[in-house]
């Protein structure tokens, strides 16, 4: 059993199998990638065929198609695919130059990590980072959208520097969401009070990667204050 | 007929439909490609440039939507400064006008490109009907003498108010009767 150590392994099981074509983030891409061909196609069709007659008649009967039906469609299933697509390894990964050490770790066999293990485990196929990184429901979703909107832009302009910290302590609920109640997480007394939650876990007083370090387990970069290419 | 007729003002000079389709196509186009090569690429930038100008799809819409809402059932007023041209002999008809206000004259280029004035036409007149009703292009150039206004009627509203008003059937014949006549003797005297 070998792990790739790329994004692209992001997408195949372990044993390299690539999985199947299918997936809601699939057609959700693949219809973008039509209803966009097929509005440019109306657009130069309508321009070619009604040149100079563009709000008149025949017309209008492509243009409903073409500015009105599926530029609809096209709101709805592009706003899918690009939210799906951004909960993606391979999308935090594209951002190579910061990333890539993190996505390396998570499919590197020898690694310790917290990250290693869970990708490994395949707790969250394929949306490793955003499993982890993204609070619980909907206002969770959005923040994690947010903060990769500022993370593409700080990598974009190099504004960024390395060695990347953490900008705020990772929360323990962020482990919590999924390890409250789980059979073996509820077996150790230490992470308990009168059989829940300890408060020290819940207020963050003891941080879950304090027992559980290393989260990544990365060759430490060199310190710069931008890096190019 | 006539009460279902809504007179629009004059966004801009000129067909301001065509132009609000057009402004149509280039956000709903833009966006589109923009979603094609995002997808096409995977790029995170594209993705969320693409993510960004997606609001860009409603505004298309909507342009789209007030165009469609408008195009049929309307006649449109239009503004022209003194000495503009209307439509000029040989352009594809496709409207009728009728003069609100100003005066515009009605120029014949001949065969030999002299030029001679056909008349004036002022508040009330109306022009352009021969084009649309002989499926002939412009029989001649129409300009402004003074700055005008004119109601403009799209051909498939023009056929209706022709068809179903035998009034109007009557008016419009009468006045082509004479400016073919008219048409006739100019080119007889050239």
């Amino acid at each position: 059993m070998t792990f790739v150590g790329t994004a692209e392994a992001a997408s195949a099981t372990p044993g390299g199998e690539i999985v199947r074509w299918g997936s809601a983030l699939d057609w959700a891409i693949a219809l973008t990638l039509g209803v966009s061909a097929l509005i440019v196609l109306g657009i130069v069709l309508s321009l070619i065929l009604y040149r100079g007659r563009q709000a008149e008649g025949g017309a209008l009967w492509l243009h409903l198609l073409s500015l009105g039906v599926l530029p609809l469609f096209l709101l709805a299933v592009g706003n899918f695919a690009t939210l799906e697509y951004a909960t993606e390894v391979q999308f935090c990964g594209s951002c190579h130059l910061t990333m890539k050490p993190f996505i390396d770790d998570l499919y590197n066999p020898k690694s310790e990590s917290l990250a290693a293990a869970h990708a490994q485990h395949r707790i969250a196929p394929g949306a490793e980072c955003y499993a982890c990184h993204a609070n619980y429901g909907l206002h969770g979703t959005v923040e994690a959208k947010l903060t990769g909107l500022r993370h593409v832009y700080k990598y974009n302009t190099r504004s960024y520097q390395l060695p990347l910290k953490m900008p705020e302590p990772f929360e323990n609920t962020l482990c919590l969401k999924c390890h409250n109640g789980a059979k073996r997480f509820m077996a150790q007394e230490v992470h308990l009070d009168n059989g829940q939650v300890s408060e020290e876990l819940r207020t963050n007083k003891t941080e879950c990667v304090s027992c559980h370090a290393p989260a990544h387990d990365i060759p430490k970069p060199k310190k710069t204050a931008r890096s190019d290419g | 007929m006539l009460g279902r007729l809504t007179v629009v003002p004059a966004i801009t000079r000129g067909d301001w439909r065509t132009r609000m389709v057009h402004a149509a196509q280039i956000c709903v186009g833009f966006v589109a490609i923009l979603g094609y090569l995002a997808f096409a690429t995977r790029s995170p930038l594209m993705i969320l440039a693409f993510a960004s100008t997606m609001g860009l799809l409603v505004v298309g819409v909507i342009l789209f939507a007030v165009v469609a809402l408008f195009a049929q059932r309307t006649l449109v007023e239009e503004e022209f400064g003194q000495g503009e041209t209307i439509f000029s002999q040989g352009d594809t008809g496709r409207h009728v006008y009728v003069v609100k206000s100003g005066n515009v004259e009605v120029v014949r280029t001949r065969a030999d490109g002299t030029s001679e004035v056909m008349g004036v036409l002022s508040t009330g007149d109306h022009f352009g009907e021969m084009a649309l009703l002989g499926h002939a292009p412009r029989n001649a150039t129409v300009k402004t003498l003074t700055p005008v206004r004119v109601l403009k009627m799209s051909g498939g509203n023009f056929a209706v108010l022709y068809t179903s008003l035998p009034g109007v059937r009557e008016q419009f014949t009468k006045v082509m009767e004479t400016r073919l006549e008219e048409l006739r003797r100019t080119e007889s005297r050239s």
